[in-house]
């Protein structure tokens, strides 16, 4: 091979991997931090098992989680046992406060003793329903895509009954007041 | 130089910074791994227990913690689970018997210092982040070598802001109050082991994305 056809073919080789090596660092530098998880289908998390399922709230009255089914729905696992529950549970009374008027309805379900429940609702100044069911809720937050149970987990539904997201562990405010403008109900 | 050096050089470093820019980048603003990013562990293998008998009348629990979880001191107790014998068993309706046979008595738990944390809800609680060991106490056994079963009730959290509920194991154990060396260490009976639920025995777990259609606490129903 001729020596200047060395030479480009050389040259067009490092321009190459030089463009393919910036377009791996460019993607990696604009990732978004992974806060939430998106549900594929055929996901255990499906809206249907979450708006036929039925759970006492705190003075044993079974409420049926479909009668929020036009709304911009969130539903929060917690527990009084569960620090960081109790931790970002204000964060939710500010967003229910703030956007009730425009069709979010938080609710609150307790893997605890209704009186447990209760009295830290009471503490927590809870401005959303608050049911409890000490031995279901964590086998009903597997049912709805909580693989290992843990808490806190939380579920955004739209008004269209579609699966939002799903989120293990603490929500940071902003980024979750974000998702609920986008998602109410026009 | 000569031409090919150069040409050689230039496709390593080429090569080196593609290498270079496909190794992840971790953002230096971001102060805690996000709970879901992380790879968790169940609480059987976060809280690794096994239990044998120390002395006459103590069993001796060891809790291996796994970096980054930790369990609360005030939530962790044991208790001596006992089931009538099969003789009973035989007399009654099978069903009965399974139901409301079983109890479960405490027993007396001596446990470490714990590490003191405060906690923005519960002011300053004990936790233990690393192994511990406690002792059980199994004078009430009296002086009869016989076999039992204990179970160990705990409840703990993963530092990047989960918890698990509280979880029930069952050890097997051989008690011996004569035996003159330790016995060996038991680990947890497989059905209690990947127990995470608040199920009435305790025992109610079902693999993940296998969940029964109804729940097993009965109080939530599908309409």
């Amino acid at each position: 091979m001729p020596k200047k056809a060395l030479i480009f073919v050389g040259v067009a080789l490092s321009v190459l991997a030089l463009l393919f090596g910036s377009a791996i660092l460019i993607g990696q530098l604009e990732k978004p931090p992974e806060v939430s998880q998106t549900v594929a289908s055929g996901s255990a998390a499906t809206p249907s098992v979450i708006y036929a399922a039925s759970i006492p709230d705190l003075v044993g009255k079974p409420q049926a989680l479909g009668q929020w089914s036009q709304k911009l729905l969130v539903i929060n696992f917690w527990a009084t046992w569960c620090p960081p529950c109790l931790a970002e549970m204000p964060i939710f009374v500010r967003l229910q406060d703030k956007y009730a008027a425009k069709g979010l309805q938080i609710v609150g379900i307790a893997a605890d003793s209704p009186a447990n429940a209760a009295k830290f609702a009471e503490k927590l100044k809870i401005n959303y329903p608050v049911l409890a069911d000490e031995l279901g809720a964590i086998e009903f937050s597997k049912r709805a895509g909580n693989r290992l149970g843990l808490l806190p987990y939380t579920i955004v539904l739209s008004p269209k009954g579609e699966l939002i997201l799903t989120k293990l562990g603490v929500i940071e405010e902003a980024e979750f007041a974000a998702i609920i403008e986008n998602n109410l109900p026009k | 130089m000569k031409t090919s050096a150069l040409i050689s050089s230039l496709c390593k470093l080429a090569l080196a910074f593609v290498v270079i820019a496909s190794i992840p980048v971790v953002s230096a603003h971001e102060p805690i791994k996000s709970a879901e990013s992380a790879e968790l562990l169940s609480p059987a293998s976060a809280f690794k227990a096994e239990i044998r008998q120390r002395d006459a009348f103590t069993a001796e629990l060891k809790i291996v913690v796994a970096l980054g979880y930790y369990l609360y001191r005030d939530r962790i107790r044991t208790e001596l689970i006992t089931t009538p014998s099969p003789q009973t068993k035989k007399s009654t309706d099978k069903r009965k018997a399974s139901a409301a046979s079983v109890s479960a008595s405490n027993l007396a738990l001596s446990k470490p210092e714990g590490k003191p944390i405060d906690d923005p809800t519960f002011g300053k609680v004990d936790i233990y982040d690393a192994t511990t060991t406690m002792l059980i106490d199994l004078s009430k056994l009296g002086k009869t070598n016989q076999d039992i079963v204990l179970a160990v009730i705990s409840q703990g959290c993963a530092s990047v802001g989960v918890c698990f509920p509280p979880q029930k194991q069952l050890f097997n154990l051989k008690y011996q109050p004569n035996a003159l060396v330790a016995g060996d260490w038991v680990r947890p009976n497989t059905l209690a082991d990947s127990s995470i639920s608040f199920g009435k025995s305790g025992l109610s777990s079902y693999p993940v994305n296998k969940a029964p259609v109804s729940s097993p606490a009965g109080s939530i129903k599908p309409q």
